[in-house]
């Protein structure tokens, strides 16, 4: 049995009006315990949509979602439990910080689920670490942080309720190239620690393809792939069709294979230096 | 549901209503509101209702959203039908359903009760009528020129009318990030949707200080971009529409007069309803 099994999931907006969108359409998919998995598509494609069901803060109109086996739509008690263990960190988290310290800020989610201040002390602590939340910001106003900051802060929010899969839509969006490699390795870091889940809803192909062990594609509410990265990015035309990009160096390859070199396909840096080491060494051998 | 307010919808489209000058539009329906309340007898008030429901048809707006905005106040359209039938103790007693209380409903208590409902939906079809065919910049625009003359006490009138424009502007924007941000603390556990009244209240608060925030940090964003492109205020600002009456608006305003006339004249001349009153009945 998988973590996460998602089957036949369906919603659409505004329905019986002239603005009806049809979502999402027919999605089935699997999450195994530990996995980091991508989920990429188009503006539109229904990424976010489908990341609010997860944790039932939308109802589907078909499919169920099931967490360990269990129906999180089947009741209020479930959909409820079901936003503390499956943790959606939203889009710019850093707009949605309210308290008047960080820690407070931090401990808003662990607080609502009940816990003793002993335990949400301990949390918060923990998270601001995950994040390289330095312990003397925590007294501080969140609005006093750095850009940067902020969002680490409000990362930090989601992850103190230590939810079986953590889900973070575009965790580097509007991050200069630090930041972004930061936030990455902040990631990385605590599913190492903690072993848990991770989804990154994600529009950078570069991200997809340096940490994650699975990527799902959306196009217009439906999922077209669900495959590791190698296999994705060997669809190049497809990706670029639905308006999506491939990791620059996967361009590259397809460019020199394109002009009929033999080189083997690659998506991330070390992997394409070395096809194109091993392609240059076999023309060197074979004249 | 924070989704389904309607404030200043707005229906293009291309009917004579939509095409009028909007200050002749609200110039009519102030003149319209003042001459529905001052009528006092059915044949005036019928006059402007059946008024009103021409333009409903002319403007082609669809009946559903002409019904959504009557709905949106059928709780007072009822309570004041319920209050006169009530307590309204004038003409001949219809009908006594208690023997031992002094309760009545009384002819002239469903009179005025008839005739005030059909005042306030005949109120809400016009006034509805004008956001539904008027976009809300035509609006403020128009807003902007009727009020011009208070220039002349030194009040800012285009200051005022930018401020309303920005306003309207920004609703859909906010209501959007009210839900995002609802969302996202809903997604940490806050009890918006759910749990005790006082609960509820508290977790306001994790919406209403992110939205307060976000606000200011939009307002100050707008206004560097409003001075970057040289925005000064009010003096001597040309425009891309400038807004001049046609021979349509003459012509509406003509039609209008004729038709609030003749209801005043019926109203104010006795003669006039004795006569209405013997042709009819």
């Amino acid at each position: 049995m998988s973590l996460l099994e998602v089957k036949n999931l369906s919603f659409g907006y505004s329905r019986a009006t002239p603005f009806e969108i049809q979502a999402l359409k027919d999605v089935s998919f699997n999450i195994d315990e530990g996995e980091l998995v991508s989920v990429i598509g188009h503006t539109g494609s229904g990424k976010s949509t489908l990341m609010q069901m997860l944790n039932a803060l939308l109802t589907p109109e078909q499919g169920e979602v099931l967490l360990e086996g269990k129906n999180i739509h089947e009741s209020k008690t479930s959909a409820y439990e079901a936003r503390f263990r499956v943790g959606l960190c939203f889009q710019y988290p850093e707009y949605q910080l309210f308290c008047e310290t960080c820690a407070e800020d931090i401990a808003f989610g662990p607080k609502n689920m009940g816990l003793p201040p002993d335990e949400i002390r301990e949390r918060v602590k923990q998270a601001a670490r995950f994040v390289g939340l330095d312990e003397a910001l925590l007294d501080h106003s969140p609005f006093d942080l750095s850009g940067g900051q902020k969002r680490r802060c409000a990362i930090a929010g989601v992850m103190a309720m230590r939810p079986k899969i953590l889900i973070l839509d575009e965790p580097t969006a509007g991050l200069d190239p630090a930041g972004r490699s930061a936030v990455l390795d902040m990631i990385l870091h605590y599913r190492q620690e903690t072993g848990a889940t991770v989804i990154i809803v994600t529009h950078s192909m570069e991200i997809a393809a340096a940490v994650s062990d699975r990527i799902l594609v959306l196009n217009q509410g439906a999922l077209v792939f669900d495959s590791t990265p190698a296999e994705i990015f060997s669809h190049y035309e497809a990706l670029v069709s639905m308006g999506l990009n491939v990791p620059s160096f996967t361009k590259i390859i397809y460019a020199l294979q394109k002009r009929g070199l033999h080189v083997q396909n690659a998506y991330t840096a070390q992997a394409a230096a070395d096809a194109i080491c091993a392609m240059l060494h076999a023309e060197e051998t074979s004249p | 549901m924070i989704k389904d307010i309607t404030i200043g919808q707005f229906f293009p489209g291309s009917s004579p209503i939509h095409k009028l000058d909007p200050r002749a539009k609200i110039l009519i329906l102030l003149v319209y509101i003042i001459t529905l309340f001052l009528v006092k007898n059915f044949f005036s008030l019928l006059l402007l209702f059946l008024f009103s429901f021409i333009c409903v048809l002319i403007s082609k707006i669809s009946a559903k959203s002409v019904w959504k905005s009557i709905r949106a106040l059928i709780f007072i359209v009822i309570f004041t039908a319920v209050l006169q039938i009530v307590y309204n103790k004038n003409g001949t007693v219809l009908l006594k359903p208690f023997p031992q209380f002094d309760f009545c409903i009384t002819s002239g208590g469903v009179f005025t009760a008839v005739f005030l409902v059909l005042r306030i939906i005949a109120l809400i079809l016009l006034s509805s009528l004008l956001t539904y065919t008027t976009s809300p910049t035509m609006l403020t625009d128009a807003i902007e020129r009727l009020l011009s003359p208070l220039k002349l006490f030194h009040i800012k009138v285009h200051s005022l009318a930018m401020m309303m424009t920005i306003a309207l502007r920004f609703i859909p924007t906010l209501i959007r990030e009210i839900d995002i941000i609802m969302s996202a603390q809903k997604a940490r556990g806050a009890k918006l949707d759910a749990g005790k009244f006082g609960e509820r209240i508290k977790a306001l608060i994790s919406v209403f200080v992110p939205l307060f925030v976000s606000s200011f940090r939009r307002a100050a964003e707008l206004a560097v971009a409003m001075e970057c492109r040289c925005y000064t205020d009010g003096a001597n600002r040309s425009r891309l529409k400038v807004m001049r009456f046609a021979l349509r608006d003459y012509l509406a305003f003509f039609i209008c007069a004729v038709i609030f006339a003749g209801a005043l004249v019926v109203n104010y001349v006795p003669l006039c309803q004795s006569l209405l009153f013997e042709r009819v009945i």
